[in-house]
């Protein structure tokens, strides 16, 4: 076998043995890495569901624009060319008062409300789609801007209040998010670089040992960011199990709130890959808390 | 009385070192050149050169108080040495600045070629691979068998599994602990645990071994048992440095012994034939 291969073994056994030695220690440190991470992902699935959501709507998003009582079938046909060459708008259709009552009628399931009606009380309007691009914030403005200086056209409704302030939410819940990884990051490293310190006071002998006998500064410190980033892995896979419970045992019970969030989106956990990003983090937030401690030892 | 040559050029010699080089190699002579080119690179290490030379070697630790002053000395490959004085003369100094766990103040140590004053990053590891250590603790790790224990020395420069198992197995064999191979250092005698820690300093076959005070928490009869041990690594080409402070010892085995005292080299008696 090669040599190089024999050390890597070596140093991989040793780091393996190091945790098993301080496995106390070693098992507090993983867990705080879970926790930690256990809370980002929170944070993070909340987000991914919400973005989810933001998605599905704005792909579905069209413009209605109310148009006024007096304008006739024919005046409205015209409105709609002119909307028509508005840059951003893929397709206009003409809704007019009596289908709109249909549709009404339609959605009220028949109801008796409209009974007693002796006139259509509902206003022709035209419903515009926006190609792909077009579906933002920007691209709404922009419809807005044009549909307002065109006679004849009443209220126009876009949702892009709602947009935006799901949005805002969305991005309430990622800086958060991010404000509290970073600073649970920070606590995880601190308790790791401890952690790992410990084990290298109790390990002293036997560094002193493999120094009088040639290893080299990597072959000593090696096994030390090997035992972090197995502890950081080891916290990362703890935080995906605990969150995937979570997610099985909460769901149920967050449904009715979950609605008014998501709408009408069937939440969902993270993907194969999104769980692995998760682990990594755990094994990354190891591997700098190994080094933070190697960092302020000397020899 | 003193053996060993202190080459006179050599005050001068660390002026060149500093002035570079080119300056060495053209204004200090050839002798010069290669001497810093060894302590750089060995590449001009010569086979018959002596493993261990100091030239005007001092060390302190406290300003003003010198635990080694002025110490020239040359070791022979395959010679077993003496190194005898008080406790305080300064043995175990100059034993860690040979495996360059002190560095000098003044003067020129080689080691295999190599300046231990200017040993850096890999220097260091790469020279005590052929160089064992021996101390008066043992310096076992108490949690591992004594299979581990010896090949730990292999276990850094990655030597192969089965290669590695069999020359621990032959070491042991030499130490007389093969069938003890699996047990605690714990379960062992202090003399056992000494030869524990001489096969690991002998499985790497190195080319120097040195050895502080090795039978210093020992009987006497184990004490006979560990010289032997040295001394047979001697006969097949190790230098050995003892350092002891066990007179018995010394008279019994008549080899060179160097005997210090508050850091000089006093006396250095050549090897007048004896047992072994």
């Amino acid at each position: 076998m090669n040599r190089v291969v024999v050390i890597i073994l070596t140093l991989f056994r040793s780091g393996i043995i190091g945790l098993r030695s301080a496995s106390g220690t070693a098992l507090i440190s993983a867990a705080t890495i879970g926790i930690a991470l256990f809370l980002v992902g929170a944070f993070a699935l909340a987000i991914v569901n919400m973005e989810g959501v933001q998605e599905r709507f704005s792909q579905k998003l069209s413009v209605t624009a109310y148009l006024e009582n007096d304008v006739d079938d024919e005046s409205a046909l015209q409105i709609a060319e002119r909307v028509a060459t508005v840059e951003g708008v893929e397709q206009v259709a003409v809704v007019g008062r009596d289908e709109a009552l249909e549709r009404f009628r339609r959605m009220a399931g028949g109801a008796s409300l409209l009974e007693g009606l002796e006139e259509n009380p509902l206003p022709a309007s035209l419903e515009i789609t926006l190609v792909d691009l077009s579906r933002t914030p920007e691209g709404l403005g922009i419809l807005a801007g044009a549909l307002d200086g065109l006679p004849g056209i009443g209220q126009v409704a876009d949702g892009r209040e709602w947009i935006d302030g799901y949005a805002r939410v969305t991005s309430l819940v990622r800086v958060s998010g991010l404000a509290i990884g970073t600073i649970l990051s920070l606590a995880t490293l601190l308790i790791v670089a401890n952690t790992i310190r410990l084990g290298i006071y109790a390990r002293e002998d036997e560094l002193e040992i493999l120094a009088l006998v040639g290893a080299s500064r990597t072959f000593v410190r090696t096994p030390f960011l090997i035992e972090g980033t197995l502890q950081g892995i080891l916290g990362g896979v703890w935080s995906a199990v605990i969150l995937w419970l979570a997610y099985l045992l909460l769901m149920p019970q967050l449904e009715y709130g979950l609605t008014f969030l998501l709408g009408n989106a069937q939440p969902r956990f993270f993907h194969g890959g999104e769980l692995l990003v998760l682990i990594a983090s755990g094994a990354v937030l190891g591997l700098l808390g190994s080094l933070a401690s190697l960092l302020g030892w000397r020899r | 009385m003193l053996p060993y040559r202190a080459s006179p050029p050599l005050t001068r010699g660390r002026v060149c070192i500093r002035t570079g080089r080119l300056n060495a190699l053209a204004g200090c002579g050839a002798a010069f050149g290669a001497l810093m080119a060894a302590g750089k690179t060995g590449f001009f290490e010569r086979r018959d050169e002596s493993p261990v030379r100091m030239y005007h070697v001092s060390k302190s630790y406290i300003p003003g108080q010198r635990a080694i002053e002025d110490v020239s000395l040359e070791l022979s490959k395959g010679e077993f040495v003496f190194l005898t004085g008080q406790s305080g003369a300064g043995k175990t100094t100059l034993l860690e600045l040979l495996f360059a766990a002190e560095r000098p103040d003044d003067g020129q140590i080689l080691v295999l070629g190599r300046n231990i004053a200017r040993l850096r990053g890999t220097g260091v590891p790469s020279l005590r691979r052929r160089v064992g250590v021996v101390f008066q603790d043992f310096k076992l790790l108490p949690r591992r068998s004594v299979e581990d224990n010896v090949r730990i020395a292999l276990d850094v420069v990655g030597t192969p599994r089965r290669e590695a198992r069999s020359r621990v197995f032959n070491v042991l064999r030499q130490v007389g602990l093969q069938h003890r191979r699996q047990h605690e250092p714990v379960a062992l005698s202090g003399g056992e645990q000494q030869r524990v820690a001489i096969a690991r300093a002998l499985v790497t076959e190195p080319e120097i071994l040195l050895a502080d005070e090795p039978t210093g928490n020992l009987d006497p009869d184990l004490s006979l048992e560990i010289m032997e041990l040295m001394l047979s690594a001697a006969t097949r080409g190790t230098t050995v440095l003892v350092a002891t402070h066990d007179i018995s010892l010394v008279e019994r085995y008549r080899r060179r012994t160097i005997r210090l005292d508050g850091g000089r080299l006093v006396e250095d008696v050549p090897a007048a034939g004896g047992i072994g």
